[in-house]
């Protein structure tokens, strides 16, 4: 009997897929994020309300999963940036060879890593799987509805652990329902003391202009990091 | 439930450890999970064992080993395992804290039983 050292990522094939992802992004300053969240907490219209707010000038690109349906591309494609449905088919979640392939059909519309600043990728609505997943993004954004339960990070710490930002969708409904928003920051801050917030209403005003101001500062912040690597 | 995605990567890379091995036989395989890893051990043992059956990986072990998160005091620089999620610094009890691992989802070892004793 013979006992061999292993030391590997049981996700290493999609890890090294993702890091060659991740360069590629970074290395044409483009801004990748990963949107996870439930089913149900305003993923789409999110993206809907950030595609129609951002300046026309700023070239956006999509990628949205589900695993039925193209509604969520229809939705999108309507504010005429190139937008591409990714249809699992049943699997849980987004990997770096979906990323690959949507970026591929990305390509077919146009729209290549060399003239996009920033684009977006909507996971599968889930809270669990997608968080094991890398896609090479910049960061994973998180989202909660005031809908929901206060106290899903600690039930789902796994992805409030990993995401850089906690956006609190649905805001405008606080008067109406139970949930204590406070509550809510201390305990994703629990699981992530470092968590950035932002509460936010795709539906009412509130909020949305600190989300649009932080996705500037990062898009911003991806191009100069491209041009000073360029430059070295 | 991507656990059975996560049991098929498990086991493609055994049968690609094992292609450098004909005739050896794949005993068992150890992994190491993160508490923070959001995978469910029993969830991935089922997955796994019903993905070899009647293969030749058939009757494999799958040793699991849960480590918990670690996190380093802000504060203090005290080094401490989470054993709850609003686990304090043992040391000066602040809750500043940066996170240090726990989702591992690694294969830490194979056994491999080539024939010889």
């Amino acid at each position: 009997m013979e006992k061999v050292e292993m030391k590997t990522k049981v996700l290493n094939e999609n890890q090294r897929l993702a890091e060659e992802l991740r360069e590629r992004f970074r290395s044409h300053g483009v801004l990748v994020l990963n949107f996870i969240s439930s089913p149900g907490s305003g993923k789409t219209e999110l993206l809907e309300r950030t595609l129609s707010s951002l300046p026309t000038t700023t070239k956006v690109a999509v990628l949205t999963g589900d695993i039925q349906t193209d509604n969520d591309a229809r939705r999108l494609a309507r504010y005429g940036f190139p937008v591409r449905q990714i249809t699992t088919g049943g699997t849980c979640h987004l990997d770096g060879r979906m990323i690959n392939r949507g970026l591929g059909e990305l390509a077919e519309l146009g729209s290549t890593l060399e003239n996009l600043d920033i684009l977006l990728i909507e996971n599968i609505g889930n809270l669990v799987c997608p968080a094991s997943y890398d896609l090479g993004e910049e960061s994973k954004i998180v989202l909660l509805s005031v809908t929901e339960g206060e106290d899903k990070p600690l039930k789902y710490p796994s992805i409030f652990h990993k995401a850089s930002l906690f956006l609190m969708t649905k805001i405008d409904l606080l008067p109406y329902v139970p949930f204590n928003a406070d509550a809510a920051e201390a305990n994703a801050r629990t699981v992530h003391p470092a968590m950035e917030v932002i509460r936010c209403s795709s539906t009412a005003a509130g909020g949305l202009d600190t989300w649009i101001a932080w996705l500037e500062k990062k898009m911003k912040a991806a191009r100069e990091a491209a041009l000073t690597t360029a430059n070295r | 439930m991507h656990e059975l995605s996560l049991a098929q990567s498990i086991i493609e890379i055994i049968e690609h450890e094992m292609k450098s091995r004909p005739g050896a036989r794949a005993e068992a395989i150890g992994l190491r999970i993160g508490a923070l890893a959001a995978v469910d051990a029993e969830a991935l043992r089922f997955g796994f064992e019903a993905s070899i059956k009647d293969t030749p990986l058939d009757g494999m072990r799958l040793d699991i080993n849960i480590t918990e998160a670690e996190r380093q005091c802000l504060m203090c620089d005290h080094r401490y395992k989470l054993t709850a999620l609003d686990t304090p610094c043992p040391q000066c009890g602040s809750s500043d804290a940066i996170p240090l691992g726990g989702d591992e989802l690694d294969i830490e070892y194979l056994e491999v039983d080539d024939g010889k004793s």
